[in-house]
């Protein structure tokens, strides 16, 4: 329900940095988004796409989607383990004392331009 | 072609407003809860019962987001609290820098705690940080007890879950335990209220709760692990 906000605050961040660098055009934009973000890829990518050719720097601009698995580790016995339907009890020792390692990336990691002329 | 890296959050810009945001209400010592739940669970009629209650002991300012209309900070007002209404105008959650702008119109100096009322909706406003100290979500025992299994991200970024309504539970095919479990399950940290705005049942201990929290004599716990 929220991937337009997400995707315009893809477009923003990617833009800001392009015309920083004086690219004359971006041509693919890569993300990491986490399983736990609740963001569903392909309505992403659908924002991204209306959003971008709206943007002359980003117009048909390539979105890369890295999903980043949910993962928890326990804090007694250590051991890493997949967070599923966000029940992060550990399968070893059953404690629901355990960290969340990853799945809640939204991060823009890098993008591919094409540099200005002059 | 080049390949520039970034490696910035997608929500960057939003985070450094509610990060000033945190830090404006910190230094003067007000304490803020962000709450949330879907339309209709009772979020405004548990503020105005609070504001009357607390009348004298806490002075509560609301930010309240709304889709349209002004209704809900005229009944803040009526209850005796500090209010200021945004309208998303179709937004379905509320950004950093609409609370930012809402806090210019509200005089801090008058009240002693901040409450923000999000918009009525159990998916996207948990994923956006507004400088808040916790995150509160209301539910209500007529929305149905699978809400914390369907929309687990609200109930893992949250640190406090209000169970409204409890006055309806003979008359309403809803499951207490199995919601309390479900909850827990996505977050084994939530502190839970179980209360009635209509019977009153419950509201003292919410009340005890709140006036600690307000005068910073309870931990807050560790950040939402959402949406961060």
């Amino acid at each position: 329900m929220h991937e337009l906000a997400i995707a315009e605050s893809i477009v923003e961040g990617v833009t800001r940095h392009a015309q920083e660098c004086r690219a004359q055009r971006v041509t693919s934009v890569r993300v990491q988004i986490g399983e736990a973000s609740g963001i569903v890829n392909d309505s992403l990518a659908f924002s991204f796409e209306m959003i971008a050719n709206m943007e002359p720097l980003l117009n048909g601009a390539n979105l890369v989607i890295e999903r980043v698995p949910h993962r928890a580790r326990c804090r007694h016995c250590n051991k890493e383990f997949d967070v599923i339907h966000f029940i992060a009890q550990c399968p070893t020792c059953e404690t629901w004392d355990t960290n969340i390692i990853s799945g809640t990336e939204l991060r823009i990691l890098d993008m591919e331009i094409e540099a200005s002329k002059d | 072609m080049a390949k520039i890296s970034i490696v910035q959050n997608i929500l960057a810009a939003n985070d450094d407003v509610a990060r000033e945001i945190r830090q404006t209400l910190q230094a003067r010592g007000l304490r803020t809860i962000n709450m949330m739940s879907s339309a209709g669970a009772g979020k405004t009629t548990l503020l105005e019962q609070t504001i009357r209650h607390l009348n004298g002991r806490l002075r509560l300012g609301v930010i309240e987001g709304d889709v349209e209309t002004a209704a809900d900070a005229e009944r803040i007002d009526a209850a005796g609290g500090e209010s200021v209404q945004i309208i998303t105008q179709g937004a379905c959650h509320l950004e950093a820098h609409m609370v930012r702008a809402a806090l210019t119109q509200i005089d801090l100096e008058a009240i002693d705690m901040l409450f923000v009322e999000n918009v009525g909706n159990l998916v996207c406003p948990a994923g956006w940080d507004l400088g808040e100290d916790l995150k509160a979500v209301v539910v209500s025992t007529t929305e149905g007890d699978d809400k914390p299994a369907k929309y687990p991200h609200m109930f893992a970024a949250s640190q406090v879950m209000i169970i409204n309504k409890i006055d309806l539970l003979p008359y309403v095919d809803y499951d207490l335990s199995a919601v309390k479990r479900f909850a827990l399950a996505v977050n084994p940290r939530l502190r839970i209220f179980e209360l009635s705005c209509r019977t009153g049942e419950g509201l003292a201990a919410w009340y005890e709760w709140l006036l600690a929290f307000a005068h910073a004599k309870t931990e807050v716990s560790e950040e939402a692990e959402v949406g961060g």
